[in-house]
């Protein structure tokens, strides 16, 4: 009995968008070269107090991004809120999406070795969504260091 | 806060119902401040909270006025316990930036003061908009003060509940007799009272705000483990920081409400619990919607009895929850509502009774000018501390 298998591959790619400024507050995204927590303000390292405010510019490239990959752009998306505890987790919960994601089905079409020109499977994408990351932690001299690096 | 930069704040210490590791939210508890003022109309009884420290400096004469927060009755039930105006406004009319977060989508900022004229005062002050927080509504504020200046009900309709007919036998005949003389007071001045029905509100507010705060505060109360700032207990592992810092950082109310946050919104039985609590919700908002379309204030106690004894209810939770069962379905339903005096218990040490208007979104103008005229007739105003004769304490 010959059993044929065919490989479905997924990948969950996380792209930084080119935003001046982080997703929910007014500090630089210009890290390069920048000292360890030189670009952080209350509402990034998640003070108490503090409210995210969303970033416009990120919205937009989400958008674009979305189109260039033919997805369905939804009128009303959510965030919520991912809970865990871990000490490079300001908040202990990430501000990212879930059911309702900014965009959503899409596709990709990649030419093969063998010159033949494929679609990504269906549905290509199951959606784009926009999220939140920060902070390194750092093992140094056996003290946990955490370093805010954008 | 900013705000204050431009109206000369005069410097008090914080007190004891907002401190970041967020102490009991009922019973504000003993502290420098509280045990130096005399006791409150001359009683050892509670002053209520959360906004408990907020509402004892006004009423004992400290500062003229004070900031405290509302998300289920915070504000209007140290009000009432304790004889003051408190408002608690719109979601969305005052900025939350700054505001340690317990639940989200239901935490306002509001003024406490002993006249009317006092909490339009501050109101106008703190409500604006603020490009920090994202729900901070940038709608155009009216002059609250001006609503305090000629004020008048004739013609409006001031609205009694149905369904509070059934709970009255819950509630302190002297609450209920100040709720009726109240209601008397707003005929005389010119309003019609009308009859309005919110049985979701009611009998589901409770349930379901005891679902959806706990689930917010235990997301709000995470950051608090120990690795940044605060008390963080020495351990040896990363889990044990967590359980110790956390364990002894709470208070036995505020572990309770995580643990019930926690549990709701955990898989397996967030749509049995918090999602249906949500649809709860959209109900409640759509009752009083309704509501308003036949009415410009509704009237009920803010509170089922009188101020109780210190450290009566800490070890029945679920007797203190039922006291919030008026002042709830106001936060869940993102709607504005102020408490007054409208009298006081008969006896030797007379408590205050306090009587809450609500007002559909934005209606501040109402719940003020309303308040204005009852001001006028009940005759308490402006006397501090807020004893029956207006004797005692400082001014």
């Amino acid at each position: 009995m010959n059993v044929v298998y065919v490989p479905v591959i997924g990948l969950e790619i996380h792209v930084q968008l080119s935003t001046a400024t982080k997703i929910f507050c007014s500090c630089s995204t210009d890290y390069i070269g920048a000292e360890p927590n030189s670009n952080v303000c209350p509402v990034c390292l998640g003070l108490p107090g503090t409210l995210p405010v969303l970033n416009k510019k990120a919205v937009e490239l989400g958008v674009k991004g979305g189109l260039a990959l033919s997805c369905q752009i939804r009128s009303h998306t959510v965030f919520h809120r991912k809970n865990y505890f871990y000490p490079d987790l300001p908040k202990a919960y990430q501000i990212s999406q879930y059911d309702l994601p900014l965009a959503e089905g899409g596709q990709i079409f990649i030419t093969g070795d063998d010159g033949q020109r494929r679609r990504s499977g269906s549905p290509g994408f199951t959606s784009r969504r926009m999220r939140e990351n920060w902070s390194t932690p750092q093992r140094t001299a056996g003290l946990k260091v955490l370093r805010f690096p954008a | 806060m900013p705000l204050s930069r431009n109206c000369s704040p005069v410097p008090v210490r914080s007190s004891p119902g907002r401190r970041t590791w967020m102490s009991l939210p009922w019973e504000a508890p003993p502290s420098f401040l509280l045990s130096s003022l005399p006791p409150i109309h001359g009683t050892l009884k509670e002053c209520r909270g959360s906004s408990g420290g907020s509402a004892a400096a006004v009423a004992a004469g400290y500062v003229p006025v004070s900031l405290g927060s509302d998300t289920g009755g915070s504000i209007r039930q140290p009000a009432s316990f304790c004889g003051l105006y408190g408002l608690k406004p719109t979601y969305g009319l005052v900025s939350r930036w700054g505001l340690v977060a317990f639940a989200s989508s239901l935490d306002q900022i509001g003024p406490f003061a002993r006249t009317v004229e006092d909490l339009a005062l501050l109101l106008s002050v703190i409500a604006r908009p603020d490009p920090r927080d994202g729900t901070s509504s940038r709608r155009e504020r009216p002059d609250y003060t001006a609503c305090v200046k000629n004020p008048s009900l004739k013609g409006k309709k001031v609205a009694v509940v149905k369904e509070f007919g059934a709970m009255s036998a819950s509630v302190s005949p002297e609450v209920r007799e100040a709720l009726e003389k109240t209601l008397s007071l707003c005929r005389e001045e010119g309003a019609e009272i009308v009859e309005v029905s919110l049985p979701v509100s009611l009998e589901f507010g409770l349930p379901c705000y005891y679902i959806l705060a706990p689930a917010e505060a235990s997301s709000n109360l995470a950051r608090f483990d120990g690795v940044r700032y605060g008390l963080s207990s020495k351990e040896d592992s990363l889990l044990e920081l967590y359980l110790r810092t956390r364990g002894k950082g709470f208070g036995s109310e505020v572990k309770r409400r995580i643990l019930t946050g926690t549990y709701v919104l955990s898989s397996g039985y967030y749509d049995a619990y918090y999602l249906t609590a949500q649809k709860v919700r959209s109900l409640m908002k759509e009752e009083f919607r309704r509501a308003f379309g036949a009415c410009d204030l509704i009237a009920l106690p803010t509170s089922p009895t009188p101020a109780f004894k210190k450290g009566e209810l800490v070890n029945d939770p679920i007797q203190m929850y039922l006291a919030d069962v008026f002042t709830l379905p106001v936060n869940l339903a993102e709607l504005p509502a102020l408490s007054l005096n409208a009298g006081f218990t008969s006896g030797k040490k007379p408590l205050p009774l306090g009587v809450q208007l609500i007002a559909s979104r934005w209606g501040e103008p109402e719940l003020l000018n309303a308040a204005a005229v009852l001001e006028r007739r009940l005759g308490i105003a402006g006397t501090a501390p807020c004893t029956k004769n207006g004797k005692g304490g400082r001014s």
